[in-house]
């Protein structure tokens, strides 16, 4: 249940828990007015460096209100998690949004991790672009794609890095930072900390199992 | 996006008359601050930024923002020139960053002049001569509007203009004045 906190004037205010969230298929929908009052492609930068704020990026000014569903992020929980910093943009082009995620991830090394994800998707959730790239201390690189890792499951066929309601056409900001989250923590928990990551292949695909447990 | 106050057009408006509508904007979208900066070049990469303090408002949010033409704003000198309302529930601020080139000069500037409910609390002017051994000086729009010629007069501010009293259009005026004068002044970096 989602709660709407008013402002003092009783007008605008925020949705605490945005629900159902606004895959990036629909955000590429939505922007396509704003697009058109604002002549062009935009982007909004969200919770960079810790603090809560978001940047938005017009080619010109627009001429009437925003209105675009951008999901709020909690920096402090990500922080939490073993991020240093991240930045997470979404850019918008004509019938596309394209995520883009750069953070800096503390695996316990004298050197942090550095994490790129780029994903876009079309209206029709079509991904045109998947990239999930870390690289350690020593430039090694692990290279897969967010596709490749929800389809990791654990033996009972739960989805290992994905939530059960996640499916890869109607990811969202919010899903897609939570499987980059678990999938670069357990991957340092996996090489301990005294080790860096090194080259290994992208995460296998495994057969889909019927999920046993409630949805998280 | 609201470009007039009352009906006036925001850069015939002065600072002061931008408080009560940005108050009643942040208070809509429960901000403390927008912050909204206009960015224009000589050449490529034009752009209009909003930063927002926390998340994006549920409901969508508007803007406070003044029709600029580019060719208003970027005169002759400037090769890139940052235009922003800082917008606060008790403040409003106006601020131009920017490089501006009269041959020789090449100068950084940074303009600050932030409008509170009793008047400017904060006025500061910065501009740094960027060639090695270039000027650098930190004065206020005060000290612009203060400056005399040698009758008497106003040097850079028209008859009518009063700290404190001017529009957006007359500030960028007034100073737009005072530097091309500046860069005539700097024109050659005394060496000891």
């Amino acid at each position: 249940m989602s709660r709407r906190y008013l402002s003092p004037g009783g007008g605008g205010g925020f949705v605490d828990n945005r629900e159902p969230k606004t895959s990036l298929a629909q955000l590429a929908e939505v922007a396509a007015p704003i697009m058109e009052q604002v002549g062009g492609p935009f982007s909004v930068r969200l919770a960079v460096a810790g603090e809560s704020r978001a940047i938005f990026k017009f080619p010109g000014v627009p001429g009437q209100p925003v209105d675009l569903p951008i999901p709020a992020l909690e920096p402090e929980k990500y922080g939490i998690d073993g991020w240093l910093s991240i930045s997470t943009t979404v850019e918008f082009s004509p019938g596309n949004a394209r995520l883009v995620f750069m953070g800096r991830f503390n695996a316990g090394e004298k050197v942090p991790w550095t994490v790129e994800v780029q994903l876009a998707k079309d209206t029709a959730g079509e991904s045109g672009e998947d990239s999930f790239v870390i690289r350690g201390r020593d430039g090694t690189v692990d290279a897969t794609t967010i596709f490749d890792i929800m389809q990791v499951r654990l033996r009972s066929g739960d989805p290992k890095y994905a939530r059960f309601s996640d499916t890869y056409p109607t990811l969202d900001v919010e899903g897609v930072l939570a499987i980059i989250t678990r999938y670069v923590k357990d991957m340092a928990e996996r090489k301990g900390s005294a080790q860096s990551p090194e080259p290994q292949p992208a995460a296998q695909p495994q057969p889909p199992a019927p999920p046993e447990g409630p949805a998280q | 996006m609201a470009s007039t106050v009352n009906g006036t057009p925001i850069m015939e408006a002065k600072l002061a008359d931008l408080l009560e509508p940005a108050k009643s904007l942040l208070k809509n979208y429960s901000l403390a601050q927008l912050v909204q900066r206009q960015f224009y070049t000589d050449g490529e990469g034009d752009a209009f930024f909003v930063e927002l303090d926390s998340s994006v408002p549920s409901s969508g949010f508007e803007i406070l923002f003044p029709e600029l033409a580019k060719e208003d704003i970027l005169v002759e000198g400037w090769r890139h020139i940052h235009f922003s309302l800082v917008l606060e529930l008790k403040r409003v601020g106006l601020v131009i960053e920017g490089h501006y080139v009269k041959e020789p000069v090449p100068v950084d500037v940074s303009f600050r002049l932030v409008q509170g409910s009793s008047g400017y609390v904060e006025d500061s002017v910065e501009l740094n001569d960027t060639r090695p051994g270039g000027y650098h000086e930190r004065l206020s729009f005060r000290d612009i509007l203060d400056a005399k010629l040698k009758s008497g007069d106003p040097k850079y501010a028209g008859p009518d203009d009063v700290y404190g009293e001017m529009d957006l259009t007359r500030i960028f005026k007034v100073f737009g004045r005072f530097l091309r004068d500046w860069t005539m002044r700097h024109k050659f970096i005394e060496k000891d």
